[in-house]
């Protein structure tokens, strides 16, 4: 590429004009400005995840196993306080600690889709306010990074099958669809919240509240309630039919909320290029305020 | 001194009427963030006046800058200079008017940006060239060079936390010189690094210079001389002066100039009744042409008998440090005044060789000694001095040149 830039200088040179509208009104136009932009900016983001990620566990003895342990620990966990009659739980078709590891893996999935985008988004500032580049890139840094852990935990999976002896059924082979809609909605949520969260120190504590919360309402570490105002809530919550689907396609193969799941996957569809668009024309906005 | 374009080259930055506001207080400033990100998808902008606690940090900036050409910015602290930065570097964005910018921009303001610490230096070389726009494969290409230049030795393989904050510059500037920009921004990083190291980063930037347009941030008027070819002053948020280098400092130095506010002292056996400065036209004023005659002409009263005065003209440069002095006794010409005598003094100083800039004066009546303040009118008056260059010295010796081959 730099080649040919230098060979017609005159001639190819990119123009860039600020007004102070940032948002682009004709939607074609727009959104192939988005695409553009996203191509643009994979090489950086690559980097940036190469970085985010070599750095990450240089500091510490046990390493990348640090991406797993969090999921055995909740484990372990759950299986004890249920086991030791703590907690009273139906039940749940599979062995428990198999139902637990999975739901755990898939929650962990949407987690670091709404969380990451906001940390990297924050621990980038001063990179922000200092050099243009493609904020897209976090993002997708950021995703690239959820990615990876999950990808690791998956592992996880390969002592539920022999251990717990869970049979693999042959709808594993659409178990990435779970992750990937448990991830998207997680970025639909997380894309947003990266400008705001930037802007107000609130949104983070506050999302990190309200995701714990809707880890309750969500059928991770219990089966969903059959009735009263639980089941009600756990059939509103978006994130049920996605980490009840994503189980089922790892596990028993049979499908329950297959409606519900095309529904919520329909939603992110139309939700995801929104919040992008929300992340993009904020940006320039939460910068200048940031900014000393 | 001022780089020659070698042939008509095409404009790479318009900034057309650009204004911007700030807002002073921060809780104020987030929730006009937020107000501003809703309006943005409410519909088209239109035009923004100032809320409650905002300013204009940059008020109607124009210029263009085409490639060969280098605008020194300056003005005080908080003057809008880096207000004016962030807007061509697409950091944020106007309030009013428009920025067209042509090519990649480069910028020596945040050198570094993407370091992990404790990533190596050549793990890091990656990361800064990447946040900076290169591509993989270009940095692959260069990075023999990006480290010959960064010249820190086998630190390159040690992670940047354990780097001096200099090893940290030079490795931030040897990524950011290769990066072949068409626009470079530079704001005062070459106070940083040891000498050495800053005339490579001098030197690289006037290679660069040549293809490239270029806005530079100092408030060190030597270095906006060398580097710049046009001047643009900015005081409070508005352009003061746009134009020549020499006269751009001038205006710079005008803005710290407090006339007439000096402090009159001594113990008052001499007094001077007036002072007045005339140019090579024998016109009275304060500004004056590089190596034209200066005149100064006072008059004196004694109020006892002295028996050799000493009439002592200071010249201050405006960080009150001394450039140049006038005086008698160095002469070895006598006054000799009786009680109540008045004279009438003329000083003529044939060629006034002092470098373009506003300087304080002082006058002294003093004993021959030095010892004795009689009268000292301190920094009563600034003059300017315009020559056609800026030097870094307080005086431009006029020499006689003779060349043999």
């Amino acid at each position: 590429m730099s080649g040919t830039v230098a060979e017609n200088r005159e001639s190819m040179l990119p123009e860039t004009v600020y007004t102070p509208d940032p948002m682009n009104r004709r939607p074609i136009a727009a959104a192939m400005e988005m695409l553009r932009d996203l191509k643009a900016c994979r090489g950086l983001a690559r980097q940036l995840l190469i970085r985010n990620l070599s750095a990450r566990y240089r500091q510490t003895l046990l390493g990348y196993v640090w991406a797993i342990i969090p999921a055995i620990a909740m484990t372990v966990t759950f299986t004890l306080l249920r086991s030791s009659a703590i907690l009273r739980l139906g039940e749940t078709g599979i062995p428990y600690s198999a139902y637990v590891m999975t739901g755990t893996l898939l929650w962990a999935a949407f987690d670091g889709a709404i969380k990451v985008p906001l940390r990297v988004a924050i621990d980038s500032i001063p990179m922000l306010t200092k050099v243009n580049f493609p904020r897209e890139a976090l993002i997708v840094a950021a995703l690239g990074e959820v990615v990876f852990d999950t990808s690791i935990r998956l592992l996880l999976m390969v002592p539920v099958y022999l251990w717990f002896k869970v049979p693999v059924p042959g709808t594993i082979v659409l178990a990435p669809l779970g992750f990937l809609a448990m991830m998207g909605l997680g970025l639909v949520i997380g894309v947003m919240f990266a400008p705001l969260g930037v802007l107000y120190r609130d949104i983070q504590k506050g999302v990190d509240i309200a995701a714990a919360f809707l880890f309750f309402l969500t059928p991770v570490v219990y089966p969903p309630p059959e009735s009263g105002i639980a089941s009600v809530l756990v059939g509103l919550n978006p994130v049920s039919p996605l980490v009840v689907t994503g189980r089922e396609l790892l596990t028993t193969g049979s499908l329950t909320q297959l409606p519900e799941f095309m529904l919520v996957i329909a939603l992110i569809a139309m939700a995801l290029p929104l919040s992008w668009l929300f992340f993009r024309v904020s940006m320039p906005h939460v910068i200048e305020r940031v900014s000393a | 001194m001022i780089a020659e374009s070698r042939s008509p080259h095409e404009t790479l930055i318009q900034v057309e009427g650009v204004s911007k506001k700030f807002c002073r207080s921060l809780k104020h400033s987030l929730w006009y963030g937020l107000l501003d990100i809703a309006s943005s998808f409410a519909g088209p902008v239109g035009p923004r006046e100032l809320r409650p606690h905002e300013f204009w940090a940059l008020d109607d900036v124009s210029f263009q800058l085409r490639r060969g050409e280098c605008l020194g910015l300056v003005g005080p602290n908080g003057s809008g200079k880096s207000t004016l930065l962030k807007l061509v570097n697409g950091l944020i964005r106007p309030d009013r008017g428009k920025l067209t910018i042509r090519g990649r921009v480069g910028a020596l303001i945040e050198l570094g940006a993407g370091f992990n610490p404790i990533l190596t230096g050549r793990e890091n070389i990656y990361n800064n060239a990447a946040v900076l726009g290169m591509s993989r494969h270009e940095v692959d290409q260069k990075l023999d060079s990006i480290i010959d230049f960064a010249d820190i030795g086998d630190f390159i393989e040690t992670p940047v936390q354990a780097y001096s904050s200099g090893m940290k510059v030079r490795l931030g500037f040897a990524v950011a010189v290769h990066l072949e920009p068409d626009v470079l921004i530079i704001d005062e990083v070459l106070a940083v690094g040891d000498a050495g190291f800053r005339s490579k980063c001098y030197n690289a930037i006037a290679e660069l210079a040549e293809r490239t347009a270029i806005i530079f941030v100092s408030h060190a008027m030597s270095s906006v001389s060398r580097l710049a070819n046009e001047v643009l002053v900015l005081d409070n948020g508005k352009t003061r002066f746009q134009g020549s280098t020499s006269e751009g400092v001038l205006e710079y130095f005008n803005l710290f100039a407090t006339p007439g506010e000096g402090a009159r002292s001594g113990n008052g056996k001499a007094r001077i009744d007036e002072i007045e400065f005339l140019n090579g036209h024998d016109e009275t004023t304060t500004k004056f042409q590089y190596g034209e005659t200066f005149t100064t002409r006072l008059s004196v009263t004694a109020h006892e008998d002295i028996e050799f005065l000493c009439v002592d003209l200071v010249f201050s440069g405006m960080g009150q440090q001394v450039v140049a002095e006038c005086n008698n006794v160095f002469a070895q010409h006598p006054i000799r005044l009786a009680r109540g005598q008045t004279l009438s003094i003329t000083m003529t100083i044939e060629e006034l060789t002092l470098n373009t800039g506003c300087y304080q004066l002082s006058a002294l009546l003093l004993s021959r000694d030095m010892m004795e303040h009689y009268d000292w009118r301190r920094d009563f008056v600034t003059i300017e001095v315009l020559a056609p260059q800026v030097g870094v010295g307080g005086q431009q010796f006029r020499a006689k040149w003779e060349i043999h081959e």
